[in-house]
């Protein structure tokens, strides 16, 4: 799955350095800027993300799926994403009670 | 035998948990030795006691276990993508520096298709970028089956990913190299 994932990032990420590429006329501030944008990016959202679903803050679940399905038009960020999903579901230790792991859909 | 239950997570409990222990110890020691309010040197009277601490605490609860395995998912998760995203800028680079250089405009005026101008991109940064993730991800499958849940997990994931992580940029910066074979 995280292979697939990957080829499929590869799509995305090139599709989208390829719009960006545009906003740029000097090739050495495109790779600054670019990988700044996206470095910056997928830590911001993944923070806004993580935050808007702590479930002391009570945010409806309508504004986290908003935010979720815009900011998942930013590949490194869907990248991201689906690591997460895929890591929580797949690391439920030996030992744990499987409804132990499933807590974490509480988090969604 | 006297028991104590405290609460760790409560630093300001410290206190008061020693002042009870005192007390427990004060009150053995007067039920052992009922003359021991009459005694004028108490230390001597006293019974030989021990305090013998031992550490019990309750397991983990369901939701900070999960709480945990969800933290450090999103930090593994972070850190790959994190050296995921070297691929964009050295493409949007690329992109630029041709156009910088008049290759573009002058490949267009040459006759060729727009379409396969970019198709032909595609297609060569998409064969570059296979190689090193195909390498982070090989990385990935043998040391991810290592990551277990304990209380190192964080370090531990967040140590993997960032070699990952900075093999992953080594391997990126090899583009570079192609640029020698040009004069």
């Amino acid at each position: 799955m995280i292979a697939t994932t990957a080829v499929l990032y590869g799509f995305a990420v090139i599709m989208f350095a390829y719009v960006a590429s545009f906003l740029f006329s000097k090739h050495t501030t495109a790779q600054t800027y670019t990988l700044l944008l996206c470095t910056l990016g997928v830590t911001i959202l993944q923070g806004i993300s993580f935050a808007l679903s702590y479930p002391t803050l009570n945010v409806a679940q309508l504004a986290q799926d908003i935010f979720n399905y815009v900011a998942l038009l930013f590949p490194p960020y869907s990248f991201a994403t689906a690591l997460t999903n895929l890591a929580y579901k797949t690391q439920c230790p030996p030992g744990v009670p499987e409804e132990a792991c499933k807590q974490v859909q509480y988090f969604e | 035998m006297a028991h104590l239950v405290m609460n760790a997570s409560m630093l300001q409990s410290i206190p008061v948990s020693i002042s009870v222990m005192n007390s427990i110890r004060l009150t053995s020691a007067i039920t052992g030795n009922p003359t021991l309010a009459s005694m004028r040197n108490v230390s001597d009277s006293l019974p030989s006691m021990a305090i013998n601490v031992t550490y019990d605490p309750f397991p983990l609860q369901s939701a900070t276990v999960g709480v945990g395995i969800f933290i450090a998912a999103q930090t593994q998760s972070l850190y790959v993508a994190s050296g995921f995203t070297i691929v964009a800028g050295m493409i949007a680079s690329q992109i630029v520096h041709e156009r910088e250089l008049g290759v573009k405009s002058m490949q267009l005026m040459m006759g060729i298709n727009r379409v396969m101008y970019w198709i032909s991109f595609f297609i060569f940064d998409y064969v570059l970028y296979l190689i090193p993730a195909a390498l982070s991800l090989g990385l990935l499958a043998i040391l991810n089956p290592s990551v277990r849940y304990t209380r190192t997990v964080n370090c531990l994931a967040s140590s993997i990913c960032t070699v990952t992580l900075l093999l992953f940029r080594l391997s990126i910066q090899c583009r570079h190299l192609e640029g020698l074979s040009y004069p």
